[in-house]
């Protein structure tokens, strides 16, 4: 009888607490994962688009895993990362981001891409104005039940008008 | 004695299942998945300098497959399939020399990769381009036992050297 009890119970072990690749999650698991994911990308784009940098980075892993890339940068770390923003704040007038396409490949149960296509508007205090057309990447992780960003890829391409030129 | 068994198998089963993801890989697993991306990208990159259009292999058509290039653009599959063939006939030389290479093992089979590094291209024109640095992230997937990569984001500035300009 316990053998009865005890084999069932081990297979559903086995069964459940193998690791779940995106093949093994179930329609609904995927569909709330994105769901998960998209809500934060869209609070990440509205604290860019409102200067509130603070807002954005609260989703962004500050571990030592952490790599950002950034058009014709170097690699930064969370630090160096959260600097460069903080700092390019007091030289912005507005920031808009328009989304123009977005997906969630999901890499496993605790790790989902999000991949933003669109383009943005600078206004700098200086007047100058700077319209990027391009697309992020941001890997996102699952830890302690909190989705946070651990890689960050920029790129795309950047258009400066002047101010006081037509 | 039939409750004592059940309550103890199910206890096992949620302590178990609290974390499914690559937590539960050793770190010899975690060490041999990341030894073998790094051989599959170091193969890939030395049939690239060779001009072998096998590196082309190292790549997979998937539902999820995306290609972000450095100007912010993208390629489905069958553009890049079709751009592979141009590089093949136009390019003569090809160099690559790493600076960074970082892995995140998502699952026993996928694999976040960020790759930086710097390469030069010379062209049957003569014309020369370089990318210094020049940033990937790249999703690789085990499939077959073999790892391929399914999502690809680049950045980085080109340098054009035109033939006969100085």
């Amino acid at each position: 009888m316990k053998t009865i009890i005890f084999a069932p119970a081990l297979f559903l072990l086995c069964a459940g607490c193998s690791s779940q690749q995106p093949s093994q999650l179930t329609q609904d698991q995927k569909d709330q994962i994105t769901g998960e994911i998209k809500t934060i990308c869209d609070s990440i784009v509205a604290g860019w688009n409102r200067l509130d940098m603070d807002a954005s980075l609260a989703y962004y892993s500050d571990s030592p895993e952490s790599i950002h890339f950034r058009g014709d940068e170097v690699a930064l770390d969370f630090p160096a990362m959260k600097k460069n923003w903080i700092d390019g704040v007091p030289t912005l007038t507005s920031y808009t981001w328009t989304t123009t396409n977005q997906y969630y490949p999901i890499v496993s149960n605790d790790v989902v891409v999000c991949c933003w296509q669109g383009h943005s508007q600078v206004v700098m205090k200086s007047g100058d104005i700077i319209n990027f057309k391009g697309a992020y990447t941001s890997v996102f992780r699952k830890t302690a039940g909190q989705w946070k960003v651990v890689v960050g890829h920029e790129s795309g391409t950047a258009v400066t008008k002047k101010a006081g030129r037509n | 004695m039939k409750a004592t068994i059940f309550v103890s198998a199910l206890l096992l089963f949620c302590a178990g299942c609290t974390s499914q993801q690559s937590e539960q890989l050793t770190q010899q697993q975690v060490d041999q998945i990341k030894s073998e991306v790094k051989l599959a990208g170091d193969s890939l990159m030395a049939k690239l300098r060779r001009l072998d259009p096998g590196w082309s292999l190292y790549f997979v058509e998937s539902p999820d497959w995306k290609m972000i290039n450095a100007d912010g653009s993208h390629n489905d599959y069958q553009t890049f399939a079709n751009s592979t063939n141009n590089f093949n006939t136009s390019v003569a030389t090809y160099n690559w020399a790493t600076t960074r290479q970082d892995f995140i093992v998502a699952a026993k089979d996928m694999v976040i990769c960020s790759w930086i590094g710097k390469d030069e291209l010379t062209f049957k024109s003569g014309d020369k381009m370089t990318y210094d640095p020049h940033s990937y992230t790249l999703i690789f997937k085990k499939i077959d036992n073999q790892w391929k990569v399914f999502y690809s984001h680049d950045s980085g500035v080109p340098v054009m050297s035109k033939v006969g300009k100085k």
